[in-house]
């Protein structure tokens, strides 16, 4: 079972990209911690060389004190650099006018326990200069796309560790970030909480923001970088596209659903009739993930009320390059309650499985079939589509990455990757007909 | 059991504040007072108890929140008047009163804050985050409650003086003490801690990876502290005044009591010292030496040496005796001082005896010739009134003249001292004040009346500011009699006793005013402790800078003790400046070394060290509230300035520009390998 990258990669790499275009760039970056008595003690960044490019998700990895944080820290100018240049966006990192261009998640997050979401992203906002129209505008949205609306005027003291996490990734992008620093961002979030920050990664990256990922969770970082570079005792072990590092030669798989009267052995005939040998069949099951997801979805179509962080919810429109005026905002807020509130008196029906209305497939599905590969991830009930698309596309003046179902908490990626794995098994059903009957 | 929203329970609380606000207008148009501070104060509890049910259940909604505060404040006004008008001015309800103002005061001031800090400027945004940090950590709280928890009970302790007077004074000592304390231990730990702990917990790395400077980040840390501070300062300020006020309206023990209280406490006065009024001071030392060195040329020198070769011990032993010599009075014999600089008492006695005349003609009908010799009289420099006059001048208008005169006064500080003997517990003298006997012979012919001084004490001679010259000058005659009108022998009588030196004060304001300038004061010295902790906190981890932070604060709290214990603790011979202090220091100790004193030679070290450390913490013993507030003394606009220039501006500068030198040099990240 071979797993596809699901990332494209945006273009062609260019051999040498423009000053303009390197947002960071380190030479001969070396960071020695000193003991008491001024001796080297530690070389936790050893003569690193990088640039991160513009438009690109740039992941860092490492096995723990590999220096990854230190690196990130000699970005975000909290330590200084004991040797070598290190340049962002052309700047001293400490530079305050560098800092305006950056929005930072650390590895945990540190809250002021005593103000309350809207406060806290209030005080970074001023931070920031932003007005306090665009600031107030900007609260709601984030707060909104985080799933925090309802906890909004509660001190952060009294949140888990992921409703705090959620409330530093809003902060790391009230000011619409140009360079998006997220160190371990999903780090003590729920599977779809997850799902939401590789959204917003994806979502921004699309709109040319760059962003720096540091994270243990290899599944993420395949899931959303273009390139990556792995560090191992302060220096930079390897480094590239992540598709030319990951990709497996000479292997396809085939998806389909369940075939109650076809045997295996038949399909191992059939294939072996159309010459391919070889052939290893496979019952796949499913993951923890999904069946938690599923549990999540089902108990809020059934309307239960959760105190914790609400996931599932658009990225916030003014980080999806759109100027979403309050006005748009309330109303795609009463548009959403109000489909909720449908959702609820329809419950029943809308625990079934429907078909997608649409086959269009994301970015993601597009760049999985032309790679070749299809997913063996199992299906699961997929979600109601939903009309809240079409309110999207009208908002966004785009259209719909894939059909989303009507629950505010169901039109996540996970959702739609399930829709797309719904299309593309159709497709594939459809070859198998084919191949059976042919 | 009823279910209701929000939107009832608002409803509710129109109609009750309605209802109330009907009932008590309807019953005091009908003259029903007290009925009508019944209704006020039944409709006042019941909105307070809904207000209350309101506050926890709907204390979500924005709307709830805000009315709520809003109808705190209004209630508590409310229940303040209704305590106002049930009370009749008691000095208990109005202590209540102004506590309630106190406490409505600061939520309108912290409100004031967060209006002031709303703009978008990440100054601002620090500033207003450090403090809802100290009132929701509840750090300020607790300051705030202790603050107010001793204010309310200091009174009380208080309450066994029988003297007015000493009541007050205490309370002003302790209140403003306690205050200055309170606040600086709280500014002190606050700032050391918000630094700090932003660094160790790292909410830092949050705030400054943000486009911010450091400076910012410090001055942001700054403002917040010092605004809260501006805040309690004042609030304190208003409990203090309105405690001070009721404590001063117990009865008076007498009048003597009651004019102390009036006049030399709840007042602001300037002091004066006094001046040879014939000779100068420096013809007065050259007769004192000259006398000396006839007597003993060993010592003093020849006749007409140079003073400068002498030692300091015998030109300091040639001041003394100069001083003394001039402040003491021989039993039989007379001496004159004379006080420059009083215009401004002059001019406003000058308006006082205008209006004295101008009333007399107005509404006892006396020509301007009758008004001016009444008013001349009553001022001690006519005799004798024509009877036909004094017929036209009713008794009620005698009071007025005399309380219109007896408005502008200065006063005569005098701390005698006498030969010791167990029986000289007092002594009497004779005042005149440019040149007329004060107070004034009975009638013609008869002896001055002598004036009784308790001896080692502060007496205060009131002198009425219409006897001060037209330009400001004053000369003030003291006789000592032979003796005593019971016939004890008076050899002379010394007014130098201790620090005290014969003074005048004239009243320059009111003491809401001085106050308010003691209050400025403590707030700059608070705010040169904000500054000092969050320097501290922001280069090391918040015990140690909690421990310098209050190391600083007791140092420049104490400055004057520590400065007069160093001073004891091992002498440096301080005449050549810095530079021959530290080497005479150092020769000085080298040499008992050489002796063998080595614990005096380390005493000489020790006290170096101190004077070095000194020197680095601002001297707040030159800027004291507590001590001019209970005596009455006038805290000085240009102290006030001198203050802002020196603490605000000088000491906090410094330490703030060399706290950012070293913060802004300083990795916020910490090693993590």
């Amino acid at each position: 079972m071979s797993q596809a990258p699901t990332q494209p990669q945006p273009q062609s790499e260019p051999a040498e990209p423009a000053i303009e275009d390197v947002v960071v760039k380190a030479m001969g970056l070396t960071k020695v911690f000193k003991d008491f008595w001024l001796r080297d003690k530690v070389k936790a960044v050893n003569a690193i060389d990088f640039e991160i490019r513009r438009g690109e998700v740039f992941g860092l990895l490492g096995p723990n004190g590999s220096g990854k944080s230190t690196t990130i820290k000699l970005i975000l100018g909290l330590l200084h650099p004991s040797d070598g240049k290190l340049a962002v966006f052309g700047n001293l990192p400490r530079d305050v006018n560098t800092k305006k261009r950056i929005g930072y998640l650390p590895e945990e997050t540190y809250l002021y326990k005593f103000l309350t979401p809207t406060e806290t992203l209030d005080y970074y906002g001023k931070l920031f200069h932003i007005d306090r129209t665009t600031r107030n505008k900007r609260i709601a949205m984030l707060l909104d796309m985080v799933g925090l609306d309802h906890a909004a005027n509660r001190p952060v003291g009294e949140f888990s560790k992921g409703m705090m996490r959620k409330v530093g990734l809003a902060q790391a992008l009230i000011n619409d970030p140009e360079l998006l620093i997220l160190d371990e961002p999903t780090s003590g979030m729920d599977p779809i909480a997850t799902d939401d920050v590789k959204k917003v990664i994806t979502q921004l990256r699309d709109r040319g923001k760059t962003i720096l990922l540091c994270s243990h969770l290899l599944a993420d970082v395949q899931d959303v970088c273009d390139r990556v570079a792995m560090m191992y005792g302060g220096k930079i072990r390897r480094e590239g596209e992540l598709d030319g590092l990951l990709q497996v030669q000479d292997k396809t798989t085939i998806t389909t659903s369940t075939l109650a009267n076809i045997s295996d052995e038949q399909i191992i005939a059939a294939l072996e009739k159309l010459g391919v040998t070889d052939v290893a069949l496979d019952h796949p099951r499913r993951t923890l993930e999904q069946v938690f997801l599923e549990m999540v979805e089902e108990a809020q179509q059934q309307g239960l009320q959760t105190f914790g962080a609400r996931s599932g919810r658009d990225v916030a429109a003014f980080l999806q390059g759109e100027d979403e005026d309050d006005q748009a905002f309330a109303e795609r807020k009463v548009e959403k309650e109000r489909e909720v509130l449908i959702d609820s008196l329809v419950t029943g029906e809308q625990a079934k499985p429907a078909a997608p209305e649409s086959t269009e497939t994301s970015p993601q599905a597009g760049q999985m079939q032309s790679s070749g590969s299809t997913s063996t991830e199992p299906t699961t009930a997929p979600p109601p589509p939903s009309e809240t698309d079409s309110v999207l596309s009208e908002l966004t003046g785009e259209k719909p990455v894939a059909p989303e179902p009507a629950q505010p908490a169901a039109n996540d990626p996970a959702k739609d990757d399930k829709k797309k794995k719904e299309s593309d098994k159709e497709a594939d059903s459809g070859v198998i007909d084919d191949l059976l009957n042919g | 059991m009823l279910k209701i929203n929000w939107k009832t329970w608002l409803a509710v609380w129109v109609a009750i504040a309605l209802v109330t606000g009907g009932l008590v207008t309807m019953l005091s148009l009908q003259g029903a007072t007290t009925a009508s501070t019944w209704a006020g104060f039944a409709g006042n509890l019941l909105i307070t108890l809904w207000t209350a049910l309101g506050l926890y259940r709907w204390r979500e909604i924005t709307l709830v929140k805000r009315l709520n505060s809003f109808v705190i404040t209004l209630v508590g006004f409310g229940l303040l008047f209704t305590l106002f008008y049930a009370s009749a001015w008691e000095p208990g309800w109005r202590t209540t009163a102004y506590l309630a103002i106190a406490v409505l005061g600061f939520l309108a001031g912290v409100n004031l804050l967060r209006l002031l800090l709303r703009p978008s400027h990440p100054i601002l945004g620090v500033a207003r985050t450090t403090i809802e940090e100290a009132l929701r950590m509840g750090i300020a709280l607790i300051f705030i409650v202790g603050l107010l928890v001793l204010l309310v009970m200091m009174p009380l302790v208080l309450g066994s003086e029988d003297r007015v007077t000493y009541m007050v004074q205490r309370f002003l000592t302790y209140s403003t003490a306690v205050m200055s304390a309170l606040l600086g231990l709280m500014t002190v730990l606050l700032a050391a801690r918000t630094v700090s702990l932003e660094l160790s917990s790292r909410q830092a790395h949050m705030t400054l990876t943000k486009p911010l400077a450091r400076w910012q980040y410090l001055l942001g840390k700054w403002l917040g502290i010092v605004m809260l501070n501006a805040v309690l300062v004042a609030v304190g300020g208003v409990a203090i005044y309105g405690f001070t006020m009721a404590i001063a309206m117990n009865p008076a023990l007498n009048d003597l009591d009651r004019y102390a209280v009036d006049r030399e406490v709840l007042t602001a006065r300037l002091a004066i010292r006094a001046e040879p009024a014939d000779i100068s001071w420096g013809e007065m030392t050259r007769n004192v030496l000259e006398e000396k060195q006839a007597r003993d040329p060993e010592k003093f020198g020849q006749v007409g040496d140079p003073v400068g070769a002498l030692p300091l011990s015998v030109k300091q032993e040639i001041i003394a005796e100069t001083g003394g010599r001039f402040y003491t009075v021989d039993g039989g014999a007379s001496k004159q001082y004379r006080f420059e600089g009083l215009k401004r008492a002059a001019d406003a006695a000058a308006r006082a005896q205008d209006e004295a005349r101008e009333m007399l003609r107005d509404e006892a009908g006396l020509s301007e010739l009758e008004a001016a010799d009444v008013v001349n009289a009553a001022m001690g420099r006519k005799n004798d009134l024509e009877q036909e006059t004094l017929e036209k001048i009713t008794p009620g208008q005698v009071e007025a003249l005399q309380k219109l005169l007896e408005r502008e006064v200065i006063q005569l500080e005098l701390s005698p001292k006498t030969s010791p003997r167990p029986d000289n517990l007092f002594v009497e003298i004779t005042t005149a004040f440019n040149g007329q006997p004060w107070p004034p012979p009975q009638s013609a012919g008869l002896p001055q009346p002598r004036r009784t001084l308790v001896v080692e004490t502060k007496n205060e001679i009131a002198i009425p500011a219409g006897l001060i010259d037209s330009d400001g000058t004053l000369i003030v005659t003291i006789g000592v009699p032979r003796n005593r009108s019971d016939g004890l022998e008076q050899k002379y009588v010394a007014f130098n006793h201790k620090d005290a030196e014969v003074g005048l004060f004239y009243r320059v304001g009111s003491f809401g005013s001085n106050l308010a300038r003691g209050l400025v004061l403590i707030w700059l010295k608070l705010c040169f402790f904000a500054m000092a902790g969050l320097v501290a906190g922001s280069l090391v981890s918040f015990p140690v800078a909690a421990m310098a932070g209050l190391i600083v604060f007791a140092a420049a709290t104490f400055s004057g003790i520590i400065q007069e214990s160093l001073d004891s603790f091992a002498s440096i011979d301080q005449s050549r400046g810095t530079w021959g202090a530290i080497t005479s220091t150092f020769s000085q100790f080298f040499y008992k070394i050489g002796n063998g004193e080595i614990y005096d030679a380390l005493r000489v070290i020790i006290r170096l060290i101190g004077e070095s450390f000194m020197l680095v913490v601002p001297s707040f013993g030159d800027f004291p509230v507590a001590d001019p507030l209970s005596n009455g003394r006038a805290i000085e606009n240009k102290q006030v300035l001198n203050a802002i220039f020196k603490i605000g501006l000088l000491w906090t500068g410094i330490i703030g520009l060399l706290g950012l030198y070293f913060f802004s040099r300083k990795e916020i990240a910490r090693v993590t390998v």
